[in-house]
């Protein structure tokens, strides 16, 4: 990958980035709404929402407000959200890492049985193990996260009792010391071991029901992509050399089949780091689905312009990386 | 070495997992002392009581803000709040309030007139939702520092009624150069008997007891409160049915399953607790081309109107109203009779005013909640008795409801239906707020209804210091707004059902609240 492709493609972000904002800052204030009516409440009065208006600049030409916004964006002043009238930037810092551990978690337990159950079904192709993964794949996909989730509360929380059906931590243990915003990792990091098992043991049941709904995507992918090179002169050529049969899967099979589950992980990851607002949701886990879903009914547009900014930073960041990791899963891939 | 790293990451999993699953579920209610656990939907959006004005705010500020009045529990009845007495000057244009010595804030400093005319301007300058209260309010002095003076605009009567809305903050940050809104949006610093402990962003806020506060500690009372933000209602009754919580929070229209359902799952009771709750539905008097505008058409629907079938929508904790003030609250009319439902009396009006083959017409329907979806069917039904056609359309969200209803032209002809519930025991602002003309087109005043003579007398009744006179006014500009109809008057929601956790003792429902707003000083756990 030459540093000319790089350089290109950071410019191209810049770009996307700054044609989002458009889109977004117009569409957003296209919609007959009164925010400003919103924010100070409705036994406001008149004069107290203008006043409001003024000081919010809703009342200046659309194009200053874009401009002025546009000056703070650079220096990354995110504004003040108009319903809490604290710094969006604050919101963000105390929402996106609870996303982003949950995403993280769910990645590392989707990968792995994604693709572990695509490679155990591909190689029983037409036996009935393989049909048994499949079938699962797909009640997986069409079962609600909500239903779901509300099922696996009952289940291992209201009946069972092993563990938690909402929030983050247990608020009697006390979050640890913040030093990346994962309480896992802030856990393991300070030595905060109730922190650590509170935490993971929080992290189980919206995982659970995050993962089993994505399941099949990752899994069918695998298992395709692995049954075409299964098929490939070179497989044949590994297996007659006398190489293991692990090996010859693991290193000369999934290796080469996994562009196309590649392509399909980062497009979740990314979905993921935008929030999952269902799971969000039922398992009450604050994050930022949570945020920009409340932002968008209040039409609190520096938040709704400020969350916009981030994800579409944050889907350009994993495409790229997503282009990273073809090169290196197939060195014929090269970027000039 | 790879061997070394599978070791090392195995230690690693059996460690986290013997971590995790070692521990167990968090301790139940039960043994968690004397905190209750509550579960609310939101987490409020800020925490500066010269800001907030809604439910999610109230809930916090009740517990941990006071303000120079207050109101008696369970009642409208006005009592001394951090102004132990006050006096009106004989015009009524200005009040002076004498302060509750020895009074702590939160970070320990004490109550003066400073920390009150502080609070008093800030809101003032600030501007938001709590202005409306102190909308007469033309200056405050500070007299002594025990004594403040309001000098008003015009005279009232009913100035006091709103001050409980006033929540009264100490001094530090208040001169911050943003006016304190960082500050006073995340921090909490009132004269409330429970302090912040320990906030987590749309995760849990916990309340422990302020130790000075001026009412003292002496019955049995809670150590803390333990608000946990859940925002799904399946969660909320999961966690209430295991006893993680004590209390939850409903939906703001009622419960959307048979309150009798959740109470007989062991540990958990009912309260039912009087409400000033008012449904109405509002129908646009001045929208162009519109069956609307004739009085006799709204007289009709409000005849064919279903009220016996609301019964069922609020599982029987609703009662037929007989106009907008309701019984227990101030200038409740009992003599005043009970609307009834009359189909064929609607269609015969109907057919004077020129529509006997009926119409047809949008209603909005709120669809967030389970309940405002059953309303609008309803209504659909108990219309379509008399050849009226209701097309539901779902309300969009609040700020583009607002810009909507400013507009006559983009304004619902049918609005969805209001839940309306007086914050203070002034009758006549709880009436100007939904039936006043300068409020046409404003959040409650969906009607659009405007009657200079409604207008005269609720500004007669503010000049009139005499109760009694006063609540004669407020009672003839109900009866000539029942005679205008603006609006369908459906139900008044009472008592309020609530499950709770049967440990939890001496817990009522304030009826100048909004629902879920609860305070906790007088609870205590069993």
């Amino acid at each position: 990958m030459s540093w000319r492709f790089l350089v290109e493609r950071l410019l191209w972000t810049v770009l996307v980035i700054v044609g989002v904002t458009v889109v977004t800052f117009v569409l957003t204030h296209l919609i007959p709404a009164d925010p400003a009516r919103a924010a100070a409440g409705p036994e406001a009065s008149a004069a107290a929402v203008e006043n409001l208006r003024t000081v919010m600049g809703l009342d200046r030409p659309l194009p200053v407000q874009y401009v002025l916004y546009m000056r703070d964006l650079v220096s990354l002043n995110f504004g003040r959200s108009i319903q809490t009238q604290r710094f969006v930037r604050e919101d963000l810092d105390a929402f996106f890492p609870a996303t982003a551990e949950l995403a993280v978690a769910v990645m590392v337990v989707y990968t792995t049985i994604s693709i572990g159950l695509g490679v155990v079904a591909a190689i029983s192709q037409g036996r009935a193990l393989d049909y048994a993964i499949r079938v699962i794949a797909l009640v997986g996909v069409g079962l609600p996260a909500f239903w779901l989730g509300l099922l696996l509360q009952i289940a291992f929380y209201r009946h069972l009792g092993w563990l938690p059906a909402a929030g983050r931590l247990d608020p009697f243990i006390g979050s640890p010391a913040r030093l990346t915003g994962f309480y896992v990792i802030d856990s393991v990091l300070t030595a905060n071991w109730p922190a650590l098992g509170s935490s993971v043991q929080h992290l189980v049941l919206p995982v659970v029901a995050a993962v089993v709904s994505r399941l099949g995507v990752g899994l069918k992918l695998t298992r395709i992509s692995l049954l075409e090179v299964l098929g490939e002169n070179y497989m044949r050529t590994a297996r007659s050399k006398g190489l293991a049969a692990v090996v010859v899967i693991f290193k000369h099979g999934l290796r080469n089949a996994l562009i196309p589950t590649v392509t399909a992980l980062g497009m979740q990851f990314s979905a993921l780091l935008g929030g999952t607002v269902i799971v969000e949701v039922v398992f009450a886990w604050p994050g930022i689905g949570r945020y920009a879903v409340g932002s968008i009914k209040t039409l609190d547009f520096p938040a709704i312009m400020s969350v916009t900014v981030v994800l579409a930073v944050i889907f350009l960041a994993v495409n790229l990386l997503v282009d990273m990791l073809y090169a290196w899963l197939d060195p014929r891939v090269k970027y000039t | 070495m790879r061997l070394d790293a599978r070791r090392i990451g195995a230690v690693v999993v059996v460690g986290i997992l013997a971590v995790t699953l070692g521990r167990g579920l968090p301790a139940m209610a039960q043994s968690r002392g004397n905190v209750l656990g509550l579960a609310l939907h939101f987490y409020p959006s800020t925490l500066d009581p010269a800001i907030g004005v809604a439910g999610p705010h109230y809930r916090v500020f009740v517990n941990t803000y006071e303000g120079l009045v207050a109101y008696e529990r369970g009642t409208a009845k006005l009592i001394p709040g951090l102004a132990q007495a006050w006096t009106a000057s004989p015009d009524l244009t200005a009040y002076t309030f004498k302060l509750r010595p020895n009074v702590k804030f939160h970070d320990g400093t004490t109550l003066d007139a400073e920390a009150v005319k502080l609070s008093f301007d800030r809101v003032k300058k600030l501007g938001m939702g709590p202005a409306t209260f102190l909308g007469r309010m033309k200056e405050i002095q500070v007299v002594d520092p025990l004594t403040v003076r309001v000098l008003l605009t015009q005279p009232s009567a009913t100035f006091p009624f709103g001050l409980s809305k006033i929540y009264i903050h100490g001094k530090a940050h208040a001169r911050d150069a943003d006016d304190g809104r960082a500050w006073f949006a995340a921090n909490i610093n009132g004269t409330g008997p429970f302090k912040a402990a320990q906030m987590e962003k749309d995760q849990f806020l916990t309340l422990q007891r302020h130790a000075a506060y001026w009412q003292g500690w002496a019955d049995k009372h809670l150590d803390g409160v333990l608000i946990r933000i859940i925002p799904d209602i399946g969660t909320q009754k999961l966690m209430l049915t295991r006893g993680e919580i004590d209390m939850m929070n409903l939906y703001s229209i009622g419960p959307d399953e048979p309150p009798d359902n959740l109470a007989k799952r062991p540990g958990i009771k009912l309260v039912k607790s009087l409400t000033y709750r008012t449904f109405i539905y509002a129908m646009n008097v001045q929208k162009p081309n519109s069956p609307l505008r004739d009085k006799r058409v709204r007289k009709a629907l409000a005849l064919a109107f279903d009220y016996n079938a609301m019964r069922d929508i609020f599982y029987g904790a609703e009662d037929v109203p007989n106009g907008f003030l309701p019984p227990g609250f101030i200038a409740h009319d009992p003599k005043r009779p009970k609307f009834v439902r009359d189909v064929t009396a609607a269609k015969r009006i109907l057919a004077e005013a020129g529509y006997a083959s009926g119409f047809e017409i949008d209603a909005q329907v709120l669809q967030e909640e389970e309940q405002g979806r059953k309303l609008g069917l309803l209504l659909q039904a108990a219309l379509k008795e008399v050849g009226v056609k209701v097309n539901i359309v779902y309300a969009p969200p609040l700020a583009v409801q607002y810009a909507q209803m400013e507009k006559l032209e983009t304004a619902p002809i049918l609005g969805a239906h209001l839940m309306m519930a007086p914050l203070t025991a002034d009758a006549g602002s709880y009436i100007r707020q939904v039936f006043g003309s300068e409020n046409a087109g404003k959040p409650y005043n969906h009607a659009w209804y405007q009657n200079p003579e409604v207008d005269r007398l609720l500004n007669e009744a503010e000049r009139t210091a005499d109760e009694q006179k006063r609540i004669e006014l407020w009672r003839r500009a109900e009866t000539m707004i029942i005679d205008d109809q603006p609006v369908i008057f459906t139900a008044f929601t009472s008592p309020i059902v609530e499950p709770i956790r049967d440990r939890v003792m001496n817990y009522m429902y304030h009826p100048l609240d909004y629902s879920g707003v609860f305070q906790f000083y007088h609870v205590y756990l069993r």
